[in-house]
């Protein structure tokens, strides 16, 4: 499809003003983002994550050296933005809509699972318990509380600081993973 | 997917050509900044009296232990604020501290240890705050133009360049070269303005 290797010239091209590469090169990323995405957030976030990681190459364009690999430059960003979607939703409102992981493609949702898995594994089991049962299957607060014992409160305190935990996790994790180039 | 492709088509359709960013020339501009506000001080007369060619080596410890610690400090902060740099550095900044005070302890043989002095102490914590602001102002702008993958431990790496930078220029103004007074009030003239300055720094450097 892509060939990752002229990413880099395209957008030192683009940071020239040449738009027309920019158009190809930022044509080339969307699937990019669309597949790293994918693999990472609820199909519902999607395609805001992608637009968003597009607006951000866009507004930081001039960070990019085109003497340094492009791939690792985007893989950053993406990134970046990813965590931040992450801490937005150990943010919002308990009540905020559950997160259901892709089924588009068969790949791609064992990816998904395996990656939340273990990413569960890393909680506390009550903290883990409450996020599958809210966020994941789509139990209410009350819900989850009938079905684990924990008080209405405890749920959303343990959902909070899960969710917390998971981002600095995905935060900290240095061996996050770089564009293919 | 519509939207994306208009998102694209109003990207490109907007797209003034751009410098890319260089970390060493982000770096000149701020050797700059601290150039031209050292020439104020001395110039406007905000230097100790006693400045001349030959000081006390507590003088130089003043001076050199903060500028180094603001040249590491700004030099990471920099550095970091390339979205494909994965980690900052601030543990060194610590332990650069922790040998500067070794250093301006050790001077305790061959400088008197003086006390404590605490209203030139607090006037010295209050200059170096004042004299760290041009260059935290310069590390925020620097900080928003960029996009560090950490936002939070650059800003400290900016708070603590800022403080740094504030208590080396007070190391020009400050008359008092006794041990005590340089190892509380100089590292509270960098530690107070660093911490004034970590949590705006925090916001510049989001994006």
């Amino acid at each position: 499809m892509e060939d990752k290797r002229q990413w880099g010239a395209l957008m030192a091209a683009a940071q020239g003003g040449d738009a027309r590469a920019y158009r190809g090169l930022l044509g080339e990323l969307r699937p990019w983002l669309l597949g790293y995405y994918r693999r990472r957030l609820p199909p519902a976030q999607v395609e805001d994550a992608v637009q968003d990681a597009l607006i951000a190459i866009h507004d930081k364009r001039h960070t990019y050296d085109p003497a340094r690999p492009f791939a690792a430059w985007a893989s950053g960003i993406a990134r970046y933005k990813w965590i931040d979607r992450l801490r937005s939703s150990a943010r919002a409102p308990d009540g905020a809509a559950p997160i259901e992981f892709a089924v588009e493609g068969h790949e791609s949702a064992v990816t998904s699972a395996t990656v939340l898995t273990a990413m569960l594994a890393t909680l506390k089991p009550q903290q883990a318990e409450v996020i599958r049962l809210v966020k994941l299957m789509g139990f209410s607060i009350e819900e989850a509380s009938a079905r684990t014992g924990q008080s209405e409160s405890l749920v959303k305190v343990n959902i909070h600081r899960g969710l917390a935990k998971l981002a600095t996790a995905a935060n900290d994790d240095k061996e996050g993973e770089r564009a293919d180039g | 997917m519509p939207m994306a492709d208009a998102l694209i088509d109003r990207l490109a359709a907007d797209l003034p050509p751009v410098r890319p960013r260089r970390a060493s020339r982000e770096f000149g501009v701020l050797l700059g900044v601290a150039a031209i506000e050292a020439v104020l001080i001395l110039v406007l007369g905000l230097a100790r009296p006693d400045l001349g060619p030959v000081m006390p080596p507590m003088f130089w410890w003043k001076l050199a232990a903060p500028a180094a610690l603001g040249v590491l400090a700004t030099a990471t902060a920099l550095r970091a604020l390339d979205p494909a740099r994965r980690t900052v550095g601030v543990r060194w900044l610590g332990l650069l501290a922790l040998a500067a005070l070794g250093v301006g302890w050790a001077l305790a043989g061959v400088e008197p240890m003086g006390d404590l002095d605490p209203d030139l102490g607090l006037r010295c914590v209050v200059a170096a705050t004042i004299f760290s602001v041009p260059p935290a102002l310069a590390l925020g702008v620097l900080l928003r133009h960029g996009a560090p993958s950490h936002p939070s431990r650059v800003a400290v790496a900016a708070a603590i360049a800022g403080g740094a930078w504030g208590a080396a220029f007070l190391g020009l103004h400050c008359p008092n070269d006794g041990v005590m007074h340089a190892l509380l009030w100089h590292s509270f003239g960098i530690a107070l303005p660093a911490l004034a300055a970590a949590l705006p720094l925090t916001r510049a450097a989001r994006w």
